[in-house]
């Protein structure tokens, strides 16, 4: 490093509420630059939703890392402070205290992430909390390496060794996702029986590999396949009709907007489920609807359809939701 | 960590150190990270991540961190406030008649602090001259800077502040602007 900032003296003058301003500055570059290589080289082909074009990636970094450094009333950094006063082994050279920023950076950086997914993309996070109830319930463990949670079967383990990455994990037979209960079983036996890799599951890569099957097939769940629909399919479907039902219902019949006005919104609404089919909606969810009124201002988009767009988005969600079977 | 293991395995503070701190990683635990296939893509995203580190943020950079973090300070520019200077009683209320002839300024002297108490200034006093004194509290060389001198505007300019700023005359001091250029 060649900064003639020390971290370690940093960490111990904020942990005693010393640190400068140019100290507490030099600490939240440097962890914005961890998070932004962190999200460029170990989340670049997980989600659109990362190169959303009204926030890039360098924003992406600093919502990553702005809960680390916040204070409380008496202008303490609680959060980093805990972490590093609770960190074992004790960090007391520079080399421990910048794998310590390092390594927070990397936590703070996974949970942003796995946010984002759930917020964008409501297949995304019914799938992980599914993934959940079965790590729990197999007593397999998570356990962060570089940055990304991995399901493990020993937590202790060391050895890092090749680790399987999306793209493995992508290619991953559909056999071995027929049942839902042994499939992190069968995942586990086919990277020990069939590569060299490290057996760890990437977990948000499991679930867009899930996800992916799930709107590719038809057999993971009878219950709401519908002729030729696949499962998502048929669920984006129904919480479509019901959106735009509920739309007619609060909004058009009311002649809160006309039926015009309706037209464009229910096209914005066919484009955000398309972009939650294929990966996640952008952030900036007013894009949806700007783009079917070129001549909208922001403004106008505030006062006229802001309430009306986004509630209708979270009935859709809330369909959704409702509906996707585990 | 203990690597006289006779089996020694290789983990994520190892391959983390090899990048950044080459120098702490023993010989034997270099050869085995060099010749472990399985390790090469964790140190090239290790390389990435340290590269990344050695660039300084620009100014839009600088502007986004600052209205997303509000412990990030963008601000060049740091007010310094003078510091209540103790009381000191005088001994007794007696003047020796000395004292009358004493035809030497009296010297007063005055500190200033900014609120982080990064910086402080000593502006010293002689009657006929003043010196200020600008000194970082981390020890730090502050560099190319200007002050200003309030309440009547007077603005010097530092390129260190290795020496103190020498003005003939005796000024009045409020309040000091520390402004970086």
């Amino acid at each position: 490093m060649k900064s003639t900032y020390s971290v370690l003296t940093i960490l111990q003058s904020i942990s005693e509420n010393k640190a400068s301003r140019s100290e507490v500055n030099h600490l939240i570059e440097l962890s914005q630059s961890f998070a932004y290589s962190y999200l460029k080289y170990r989340y670049k082909n997980l989600n659109k939703v990362l190169m959303a074009e009204d926030l890039t990636l360098q924003e992406l970094a600093i919502d990553s890392i702005a809960p680390l450094f916040e204070r409380d009333e008496t202008g303490l950094f609680i959060k980093l402070i805990k972490a590093f006063d609770d960190w074992e082994p004790k960090i007391e050279t520079e080399d421990q205290a910048i794998f310590f920023i390092n390594r927070i950076i990397a936590k703070s950086t996974e949970k942003y992430v796995s946010e984002l997914l759930r917020q964008s993309d409501p297949f995304f996070s019914k799938i992980l909390d599914s993934i959940n109830y079965l790590i729990e319930k197999h007593n397999f463990k998570k356990k962060l390496i570089i940055g990304t949670t991995y399901i493990v079967e020993d937590e202790n383990a060391r050895k890092i060794g090749s680790l399987p990455d999306s793209k493995f994990i992508y290619e991953l037979p559909i056999e071995l996702f027929k049942s839902s209960n042994d499939m992190l079983t069968k995942v586990f036996s086919y990277i020990k029986t069939n590569s060299d890799r490290t057996p760890a599951i990437p977990l948000n890569s499991l679930v867009l590999k899930i996800k992916h099957i799930k709107s590719e097939t038809y057999y993971l769940s009878d219950t709401s396949t519908n002729g030729n629909e696949s499962e998502i399919d048929s669920i984006v479907n129904k919480a479509k009709v019901l959106t735009f039902n509920k739309m007619r219902e609060s909004y058009v019949d009311k002649q809160k907007i006309d039926e015009q006005e309706a037209e464009k919104i229910k096209k914005a609404i066919e484009n955000i489920v398309y972009d939650m089919r294929d990966g996640g909606i952008n952030a900036g969810l007013h894009k949806y609807l700007m783009e079917q009124i070129p001549n909208l201002t922001f403004e106008d988009y505030e006062s006229r359809y802001q309430n009306i767009f986004e509630y209708l988005y979270k009935i859709l969600k809330k369909e959704i939701i409702n509906q996707f079977q585990d | 960590m203990d690597k006289k293991d006779k089996k020694i395995t290789i983990d994520e503070q190892d391959l983390f150190n090899y990048v950044f701190f080459p120098e702490s990683t023993s010989d034997e635990l270099r050869f085995l990270i060099e010749s472990d296939n399985t390790c090469i893509e964790i140190i090239e995203f290790y390389k990435n991540l340290k590269s990344n580190s050695n660039n300084r943020a620009d100014d839009t950079l600088k502007r986004k961190i600052a209205s997303k973090i509000p412990a990030y300070s963008l601000s060049n520019v740091i007010q310094l406030y003078a510091l209540k200077e103790p009381y000191m009683p005088k001994q007794n209320g007696n003047r020796l008649a000395a004292d009358s002839k004493e035809l030497k300024p009296k010297l007063t002297t005055k500190t200033f602090v900014d609120n982080d108490k990064e910086y402080l200034i000593k502006v010293l006093n002689y009657g006929d001259q003043t010196k200020v004194f600008v000194f970082s509290t981390k020890d730090e060389v502050v560099e190319n800077f200007d002050i200003i001198i309030e309440p009547h505007n007077l603005k010097f300019h530092f390129e260190d502040n290795s020496e103190p700023l020498k003005i003939e005359k005796s000024i009045e001091t409020d309040t000091i602007e520390l402004r970086f250029c």
